[in-house]
């Protein structure tokens, strides 16, 4: 989701805004439309009703006759009238436009005979026009609002021969395609952020609620401004076509999978060990550790033990320092293995423990030890990750950091090598 | 290999975009066909103004000049005999008769929506400066490529009550000479109120009819005649005919008609006992002119009525709202 889709939708979104400026700008459609068509062959041009205002109320009519001795005229007039005044004569319709710059014209003749009555009068002296020119040649007629009715009827004359008819319309509002992009690139940003935080998060939640059911802890979401980082660093690798790199957020998840699988098989290989290792695993400890614990009896030994492995290692002869080495080993295993399963948190919580945890979880882990020797029986591993789930309980903050700045299982060692070093200083 | 072909998509996209969305002036508009064409007024009310203001004009120009021959360009039927009659008698008498005078303003006009043609187009003026009556003008189109002409022009009666009409945005409807569903037919009222004027409330259709101005003093002046060719042993009669096809109607929204009509007359008065008949008025003098009398004098005239003819089931009596009369030939038999 934030790998991929959140990128897609960023792109279109900068598409649709980029689109929309050039919109707005240097595509913006023409304010002014001319349409053309030539005519030969026919002595009256009519236009469609609703053709005049097609583009706009606000239009022009030029008509330009090739003879330029004809008298060229023009007039609007309500529909029924043009017919009555072209009745029985052929005509050319103007019937739309057939794109752009191009009028549509088609050849017509209107039914019925002939005008005849004694008291004709002149194209433009006609009552029943709204307006009326003529001229040589050529004639223009405006088209305004008030002639939303009327349609325009052009006599060119008994010998005309070709003619150029051209409308001209001023649009009032030009077709505005900017601010759909503009609100279609708002949708996208939208819809990129939502899917690099809100979207990108369920199936983490979902996968976290079938190991444990622990409530959910609110602090434990991502935050949207570590979502909106993760997704920017996202993008930018995307952008970077690395076939090969495999990417960053790639690694993660598969730091996540390979985390947990990772986790858990440490855990049952840990188990096993303990299993098949017990009694090596208590013996020792037992007695170093009752030692470091209990009264007077044993404690010169036990100093003498320490002082010994601190200084020479070779001071007692039960606990070689190899063998303390590979306890602790085991032991931050132990301790770090419950976590693993809920992920790159799980490899954290040693790092967090490391930083923070300070005495008490030292403490606890003498405790466990304790524990331990008093019922050598039981695995260990049990109470070990009752105290590294609370330790976790008190870090996750940190866990969360580090697992967000790309913790991968090499880290997590690392912080069970240090931890290690650390214990073994304590100890 | 994923992740290149989810790129490619998204390159695709977005150069489909691009092209799709580049500079264009959108979407060629095409023609919607409109729905009211069928049944939108003849003209605008400022078409009209500028139609009657042309008639009047050409009038004024014929009234100005004397000349009567001006007036055919804008002055058709009924009128045109009328006007021209007026005309030869202002140029015998020196003025215009004052009931010629037509207002140049409106305070009503009828506008139909009907395709066909003859168009007819009603206009009702103001009063006259006089405080005459308003006029009714019939202003009547031939043919698509004839120009309107004033038809018929009657000076409605005081205090006649018009029926109601389509406004003209809206658009009334021209009537038939024999649209059904009325109390007669437009051609039958006007010839059974020829019938009554000829014969008075002796006409059998006499009760067809409300009382009206025209008939009464109409009656009252050939009661006056009769009187005076009594006395000389003289005789008068005067007949009555509708002329044929010098009929206009228009619907009323009550579904009544409005019709103008055109009555011709004949007035002939026959002095007894060698006597020379001679003309009545100033108008029969002047068309008369200096012709030689003799016993018997007929003259011609014209009468324009205006007849409101109501529904057949509105329990109304045909009403004449407005009438005028002109005589256009005055002879010695």
């Amino acid at each position: 989701m934030r790998g991929v889709v959140a990128p897609i939708l960023g792109l279109l979104a900068v598409a649709s805004i980029v689109l929309g400026y050039l919109n707005a700008t240097i595509w913006k459609p023409s304010s002014q439309i001319t349409a053309k068509a030539t005519v030969s062959n026919t002595r009256y041009l009519v236009t469609d009703p609703g053709v005049l205002q097609l583009v706009d109320s606000q239009a022009r009519l030029k008509v330009d006759a090739k003879n330029a001795d004809a008298t060229v005229c023009a007039a609007l007039g309500s529909a029924k009238d043009v017919a009555g005044w072209v009745a029985g004569n052929a005509y050319t319709r103007i019937s739309g436009l057939n794109d752009w710059t191009t009028l549509a014209t088609q050849q017509a003749k209107v039914q019925g005979t002939p005008s005849s009555g004694g008291n004709e009068v002149a194209f433009q002296d006609s009552d029943m026009w709204s307006a009326a020119h003529c001229g040589n040649a050529s004639v223009t007629l405006d088209i305004g609002q008030k002639d939303a009715n009327s349609i325009a009827l052009v006599d060119l004359g008994e010998d005309s021969s070709q003619a150029t008819v051209s409308m001209q319309w001023t649009r009032q509002t030009l077709p505005d395609f900017a601010t759909p992009l503009y609100f279609v690139g708002g949708l996208l940003v939208v819809m990129m952020v939502l899917s690099a935080s809100v979207f990108a998060m369920p199936a983490r939640k979902r996968r976290k609620r079938m190991i444990s059911s622990e409530p959910v802890r609110s602090s434990e979401e991502v935050a949207i401004g570590e979502a909106l980082t993760g997704s920017l660093r996202g993008l930018t690798t995307a952008v970077r076509i690395k076939p090969k790199s495999g990417g960053g957020q790639r690694r993660r998840h598969a730091a996540h999978g390979a985390g947990s699988q990772e986790g858990t098989k440490a855990q049952d290989q840990s188990a096993a060990q303990s299993a098949k290792q017990g009694p090596a695993i208590i013996d020792p400890t037992s007695r170093n550790m009752v030692a470091d614990q209990q009264g007077a009896a044993s404690e010169a030994s036990v100093s003498a033990g320490g002082e010994g492995f601190a200084d020479s290692g070779e001071a007692t002869s039960v606990i070689t320092p190899d063998e303390l080495q590979e306890y602790f080993a085991r032991l931050s295993q132990e301790i770090a293995a419950p976590d693993q399963p809920q992920g790159a948190a799980g490899n954290d919580d040693a790092t967090s423990i490391e930083l923070d945890s300070g005495d008490e979880d030292v403490e606890a882990v003498a405790e466990q030890v304790g524990d331990a020797v008093e019922q050598p029986g039981d695995t260990p591993v049990q109470p070990a990750a009752d105290d590294t789930g609370d330790a976790d309980d008190a870090d996750n903050t940190h866990a969360h950091e580090s697992h967000e700045s790309g913790a991968s299982g090499k880290d997590a060692e690392d912080g069970e090598d240090g931890e290690n070093d650390k214990e073994g200083e304590r100890s | 290999m994923k992740a290149r072909s989810m790129k490619l998509i998204a390159v695709v996209l977005s150069v489909g975009m691009l092209t799709s969305l580049a500079a264009c002036e959108g979407q060629v508009p095409v023609v919607q066909p409109s729905a009211s064409s069928s049944a939108t007024p003849d003209m605008s009310t400022a078409q009209e103004k500028k139609i009657r203001l042309a008639t009047l004009k050409v009038i004024d120009d014929a009234d100005a000049a004397k000349n009567v021959d001006l007036l055919p360009q804008r002055l058709s039927g009924p009128e045109l005999d009328v006007r021209t009659s007026q005309l030869t008698v202002a140029k015998a008498t020196g003025g215009l008769d004052k009931f010629a005078t037509i207002p140049k303003d409106m305070t009503q006009t009828v506008i139909p929506t009907d395709s066909g043609w003859p168009r007819e187009v009603y206009t009702i003026t103001t009063t006259t400066q006089d405080q005459q009556s308003k006029r009714l003008l019939v202003l009547r189109q031939d043919s698509a490529r004839s120009n309107y002409q004033l038809w018929g022009m009657a000076r409605l009666f005081q205090g006649a009550k018009l029926p109601k009409f389509a406004v003209p945005d809206i658009g009334a409807q021209l009537g038939q000479a024999d649209d059904p569903g009325l109390l007669a037919k437009p051609q039958d009222a006007v010839n059974r109120y020829a019938d009554l004027l000829q014969n008075g409330s002796g006409s059998r259709y006499a009760g067809d009819f409300a009382d009206d101005y025209f008939r009464q003093s109409l009656t009252q002046l050939t009661q006056t005649v009769q009187e005076g060719m009594q006395r000389n042993n003289g005789t008068q009669q005067q007949i009555f005919n509708a002329a044929p096809d010098q009929i206009s109607v228009m619907r009323s929204s009550d579904g009544g008609d409005l019709v103008v009509a055109r009555i011709d007359s004949e007035w002939t008065r026959q002095t007894g006992q060698g006597r020379e008949s001679l003309p009545a008025n100033d108008d029969e003098k002047a068309l008369f002119g200096a012709a030689k009398p003799t016993s018997t004098l007929k003259v011609t005239y014209v009468n324009v009525v205006a007849l409101y003819v109501p529904p057949a089931k509105a329990n109304q009596k045909i009403t004449a709202v407005g009438a005028e009369r002109q005589p256009i030939k005055v002879e010695a038999l």
